[in-house]
């Protein structure tokens, strides 16, 4: 089989136990939904004469960067559960086309849990994000692929092991920090309204950051699947 | 049934850390015959099978599939397509439906016409009218079922089957092993594990006790009553099963 048929398959296999269950968004929806209001409530940014040009972007990235992992982490548990994962394992396709068909759907994943939480951060902060809306998904979507990647990537290394929940985070919080910090950087510079060629760099890294581990994982997912 | 072997396992070696779980072992599948594979529990059976369906490698030894090795790495998709695998775990998804966990597996294995193989399935595993319930609703008999039309999907030449009987009623076990009667009948290798003596005597051509990781016992069928296995059996592995 073709890698792409194959990845489209499982892609679209993800999405539909997804969407009948919505065990993941609903659960990295809310999280996300619970750190905005507690950011929020807890600090009074206006008093202290900052907006959300200022502290937006460490906000976003915050909710966007533990959200995520919340859908990451199920991407290879559903795979666990009846060892599923040995049966894709003996599927006669290429193992990166596994690896490609859960990147794409964990980036949709985490693009459905960014994309309201946008709209839903402004409001709490009374900003007015159209000005700045094309540049912000942007930079958002650059990003998220990135730590998709490399999500998926550690999410099926750590699968196997017993306290997989907890070993997921530990590796991919140190490793995703350049990502995370480019997107901050990137976000900062767009809310204020400064042009791409201001934080078209940090974009461009970040880009670079995600298709070095697309092709890690392309090289390493036979390996990774290895019993 | 052929004379060539399918499936020649040579001096198969396995272990989990210092524990060797398989020991040279040697076996050889004709074309067309059903193997049933007998032992205790942590005599290897389950290791031997997936070492056969290729999901472990081993240590030691090789596995030859008419000739080519499963461990050429050129080879593996064309391997594949021609083994179909049943584990103890069913390896369906629970949250979709048995439809849609066939075309799924239909579709990973390049399946010409999916949605009219998976019909044919769900009437040969007696599951037709619970097509679009979720796996998750379904009995154990019935996932088990699932999981076996699962590894019919592709239609594959050889079938390793961990213990297919399990979680079956009286009735479901007459009608696997009618089942796979007539899958030997069509030329399909079946090798299957089992812990019931007399299910695995009536669907096989040929038997075979694994004790201590290599094969202890390896005979035809013809001729060789429940009796006679029963006693073997106790004898070479310790217990009556």
């Amino acid at each position: 089989m073709v890698p792409r048929s194959a990845a489209l398959t499982i892609c679209a296999k993800d999405l539909r136990q997804e969407l009948r269950t919505r065990e993941s968004f609903t659960s990295a929806f809310f999280f996300a939904l619970l750190v905005q209001v507690v950011f929020s409530f807890a600090f009074d940014f206006q008093s202290l004469g900052l907006g959300f040009e200022e502290v937006g972007a460490g906000v976003v990235w915050i909710t966007l960067t533990f959200s995520s992992i919340l859908s990451l982490q199920n991407s290879f548990l559903i795979e666990r559960e009846k060892n599923c994962l040995a049966a894709l394992a003996l599927c006669p396709c290429d193992p990166s086309a596994v690896f490609l068909g859960k990147l794409l759907a964990n980036f949709l994943f985490v693009l459905a849990v960014q994309a309201p939480i946008l709209p839903i951060s402004a409001l709490f902060f009374g900003y007015d994000l159209s000005g700045v809306l094309p540049g912000l998904c942007l930079v958002v979507t650059v990003n998220a692929a990135g730590f998709s990647a490399l999500g998926t990537l550690f999410s099926a290394v750590s699968v196997r092991t017993r306290r997989s929940e907890l070993l997921l985070p530990l590796l991919l919080l140190p490793a995703a920090t350049p990502v995370v910090i480019w997107g901050v950087k990137a976000t900062r510079l767009c809310l204020a309204g400064r042009a791409l060629g201001a934080y078209g760099t940090l974009v461009a890294l970040s880009a670079c950051f995600g298709a070095v581990f697309i092709v890690a994982g392309i090289l390493l997912f036979d390996y990774v699947l290895e019993e | 049934m052929s004379r060539r072997p399918l499936l020649s396992a040579q001096d198969l070696e396995f272990g989990f850390g210092p524990r060797r779980v398989l020991k040279r072992l040697s076996l050889d599948l004709r074309q067309g015959e059903a193997l049933a594979l007998f032992g205790p529990n942590g005599s290897g059976k389950t290791t031997l099978l997936r070492v056969l369906a290729t999901l472990l490698r081993p240590s030691g030894g090789e596995v030859f599939l008419e000739g080519v090795p499963l461990s050429r790495k050129s080879d593996r998709p064309r391997v594949l397509r021609r083994i179909g695998f049943l584990s103890h775990q069913t390896m369906l998804y629970e949250r979709l439906t048995g439809r849609e966990n066939l075309l799924f597996y239909a579709r990973m294995y390049g399946v010409a016409q999916p949605d009219l193989r998976c019909t044919e399935l769900f009437e040969a595993v007696e599951l037709n009218g619970r097509e679009d319930d979720p796996v998750a609703e379904y009995s154990r008999g019935m996932q088990q079922r699932l999981a076996l039309a699962r590894a019919l999907v592709h239609d594959p030449e050889l079938l390793l089957l961990d213990e297919p009987f399990s979680g079956l009623d009286p009735r479901a076990t007459r009608h696997l092993g009618t089942l796979l009667a007539d899958l030997a009948g069509r030329g399909k290798t079946i090798l299957f594990t089992s812990h019931d003596l007399e299910t695995g005597l009536g669907a096989a051509h040929r038997i075979a006790i694994l004790s201590g990781g290599s094969l202890a016992y390896d005979a035809p069928r013809e001729g060789l009553s429940l009796e006679v296995l029963t006693r073997t059996y106790s004898a070479l592995a310790g217990r009556v099963a």
